[in-house]
């Protein structure tokens, strides 16, 4: 009899055991469910990134008591954020969802519950409940996911921040920057010296953090244990831009890094982007007038703009709102920056179907012919995408002939230096510029300066030196509210929430930070010397 | 007790003050904005009579349009408005979707009912933003969301007494206005589709 019972029980524990394993959603039998750990993964994150069941349809949730939502309009991350380590928004407060949160009992000063098991986490989902049956606020939806997307998401947590991302161990963290073997040294140079001073200060700053958890309260542990000593790497590629992810892969795999930091290279920043995304490895604030324009999905590096696109766009945005007619003629020198700017203003152009000249400068460039070509009646505007020197063949050529149609300048090739433009272009063209005014600029400059001076460090290019401290400060503004939780989505979710950092930006104006926001400023002026205005546009607007 | 105990006990909150400004400028009052959360009362939300004086400004729709809120309140009462922006994580998910099941439970009052979503990120949230947010969320087609350029936004969100200067510490609130009503009716908090309902038939005459 006693055997016939414990047969009997083999059976129904089996028969629970199998009924708890993940089985395929019977909603669409052209998408099913495999049960596969990593595709079980997956499906966890598919639903706690796109709020997606296994069929594709949306998952359904409750909010407030009476507010049916669904999951693509309210996703986990949305709140939870990518690394699911939560955080502040207004009066909110996002708990940790993670699975190094989830798994482990609470016991602080403002929470006690036991560790979640599958069968809470499942109520807790359903009920709106923790582990203690302490009711959740309100704001945190109840969801109606079947069982086995509850166990894929209940997976999916499992895995998500559970370990340090590469590049820190104990007592280090290890950044890298990149720079192309064919930059001016002189610039390379102001890049690391502002790197380098803003790493040992650093460094020698939180020398004894580590010691000093060992004599003092319990919070010391807490807090000083997180520190960790900054080694910078430098990484230089160089030949062809296709080689180089190879190039960032060998070094990579020689010493993981947690992120890149600045960076200066010649051409597009498309390479080091898609390694960035490839790795999960944050990019922070390269500089570059070329950023790669992608999708919101291109979560991994930030930019202070979209550069000279961001120009092009500034450009028509202006054109398209003085209702200009007419050609539109660009002079750009081949091969250069100037014609990737070029590029961009006809990639703008094209959308809203307004006709481009371009006139590409080549060696021994016939100037007459341009300048012809720029007075000429039809011209609606003329666009000089051309650096100082070439600027000025360009007035010399001119006199006093001006275009009757508006004339543009661009100050990224200028560096932002706007005065450097030569007359009789400085009393009359439009000067496109995507950085802070003059005027605006001069006291976070100052600070710059006192900051450098301090460091040895002549102030001989405001733009670089000043994109790349500001680099600096993110970089620890981020890690220093990291504490111990050293991965780095939640590094990068933490920058999001960065709005104050904007104060201390030196170059760029109105920096706006936010989720799914890559290019922290918007907007450029177009500064008038004719009618002595500067004109704030945000495309788009 | 002794002196020196009385001097370190003096001492205390000093010491405490100056180990958080150490933490240095970026999100400081994150820490800070945990605790006041964890201190707040769950689910609340308070109701109150206001009266604001609403600025001649121009804004953009979400279809580019040029937009005079003015004109516009004054012509679309009764209407019922929120701040938002559409990259917010937490706060305007919740606003936006308890529009939406205010106007569900209101049915047929809801007809003539306008909804206003102004965002307090404008640099972000361009026409062509705020028109794939309002897809995304399903808006009808009584429903406005406006951007405009920063200036101007803040202004009506100082109007309206919703201003903050960094928008991660914007506090949820719902603005009401009917015929009925020379005042506005604010609700503070985040409150439900149906607890908007009820705010908006108790301030109605149908």
């Amino acid at each position: 009899m006693n055997k016939i019972n414990e047969l009997l029980i083999s059976i129904f524990v089996l028969f629970l055991t199998c009924a708890s394993l993940p089985f395929p959603v019977q909603a669409d039998a052209s998408k099913t469910i495999d049960n596969s750990a990593s595709d079980m993964i997956e499906l966890g994150r598919k639903i706690y990134q796109d709020g997606e069941l296994g069929d594709g349809s949306p998952v359904k949730a409750i909010v407030l008591g009476d507010i049916e939502v669904t999951g693509d309009q309210f996703t986990c991350l949305n709140c939870h954020r990518r690394s699911g380590l939560g955080g502040p928004e207004g009066t909110k407060y996002v708990l940790a969802t993670n699975g190094g949160s989830l798994l482990v009992p609470r016991v602080d000063l403002y929470m006690e519950r036991p560790a979640y098991t599958y069968e809470t986490f499942a109520e807790a989902m359903t009920l709106g409940v923790n582990p203690k049956g302490t009711p959740f606020d309100p704001i945190m939806p109840i969801y109606d996911l079947p069982e086995p997307e509850m166990r894929a998401l209940f997976g999916y947590l499992k895995t998500l921040s559970n370990k340090y991302s590469p590049g820190v161990n104990d007592v280090e963290l290890h950044i890298a920057t990149v720079v192309s073997k064919d930059i001016d040294p002189q610039l390379k140079n102001e890049m690391l010296q502002v790197l380098n001073a803003f790493i040992d200060n650093k460094n020698a700053q939180t020398r004894h953090e580590k010691k000093r958890y060992t004599s003092g309260p319990f919070y010391h542990e807490y807090r000083n244990k997180a520190y960790r000593q900054w080694v910078l790497h430098i990484w230089e590629v160089s030949g062809p831009a296709e080689s180089w992810a190879g190039q960032l892969e060998t070094y990579y795999q020689q010493q993981p890094v947690f992120a890149m930091i600045s960076g200066v290279v010649s051409g597009d920043w498309n390479p080091i982007h898609n390694f960035s995304r490839e790795k999960k490895l944050p990019c922070l604030l390269p500089n570059t007038d070329l950023p790669t324009i992608g999708s919101p999905a291109d979560f991994y590096t930030l930019y202070f703009s979209k550069g000279l696109t961001l120009e092009a766009q500034t450009l028509h945005s202006d054109l398209a709102g003085n209702n200009t007619n007419g050609d539109i003629v660009q002079i750009y020198r081949q091969g250069t920056i100037g014609e990737k700017g070029a590029q961009a203003s006809e990639k703008v152009a094209r959308a809203g179907k307004t006709e481009i000249i371009n006139l590409p400068l080549v060696e021994n460039a016939d100037w007459q012919e341009i300048k012809q070509k720029t007075i000429q009646p039809g011209v609606g505007a003329v666009v000089l995408w051309l650096g100082a020197d070439d600027l000025e063949k360009y007035a010399e050529v001119l006199g006093e002939h001006l275009s009757s149609a508006p004339v543009y300048v661009s100050s990224s090739l200028l560096n932002g230096e706007y005065d450097l433009i030569p007359p009789p272009l400085n009393r009359a063209a439009k000067i496109i510029h995507p950085f802070k005014l003059k005027e605006d600029q001069q006291a976070r400059l100052r600070q710059l300066e006192v900051w450098l001076k301090q460091n040895n460090i002549s102030m001989s290019n405001p733009r670089i030196q000043g994109q790349t401290y500001f680099a600096c400060l993110l970089l620890n503004g981020g890690l220093k509210h990291i504490k111990r939780y050293y991965y780095r989505e939640f590094f990068l979710d933490l920058l999001d929430h960065g709005e104050r950092m904007s104060l201390y930006s030196i170059n760029y104006p109105r920096l706006s930070f936010g989720p799914e926001q890559r290019f922290l400023a918007k907007g450029a002026y177009i500064i008038d010397p004719a009618t002595v205005k500067n004109h704030w546009v945000i495309p788009g607007h | 007790m002794n002196k020196f105990s009385f001097f370190l006990i003096l001492l205390l909150p000093a010491v405490f003050s100056c180990s958080h400004s150490m933490h240095g400028s970026m999100n400081h009052e994150m820490d800070h904005s945990a605790h006041k959360a964890m201190m707040e009362k769950k689910n609340s939300h308070s109701v109150s009579n206001a009266s604001y004086q609403v600025p001649d400004v121009v804004l953009l729709n979400q279809e580019g349009n040029k937009i005079n809120l003015k004109e516009f309140l004054e012509n679309n009462e009764p209407y019922a408005l929120n701040f938002i922006f559409t990259t917010c994580t937490t706060i305007c998910p919740i606003l936006t979707a308890s529009f939406s099941h205010m106007q569900r439970e209101l049915g047929e009052d809801a007809n003539d009912l306008q909804l206003i979503s102004v965002t307090i990120d404008p640099e972000y949230d361009t026409p062509a933003v705020l028109r794939n947010y309002s897809q995304k969320v399903r808006a009808t087609r009584n429903w406005t969301f406006l951007t405009g350029d920063y200036e101007t936004i803040v202004a009506v969100e100082k109007a309206f007494d919703a201003y903050t200067s960094n928008k991660m510490d914007h506090h949820p609130s719902y603005i009401f206005k009917t015929e009925a009503d020379q005042d506005w009716v604010r609700v503070d908090g985040l409150a439900s589709g149906s607890d908007l309902a009820e705010v908006f038939q108790l301030n109605s005459l149908f």
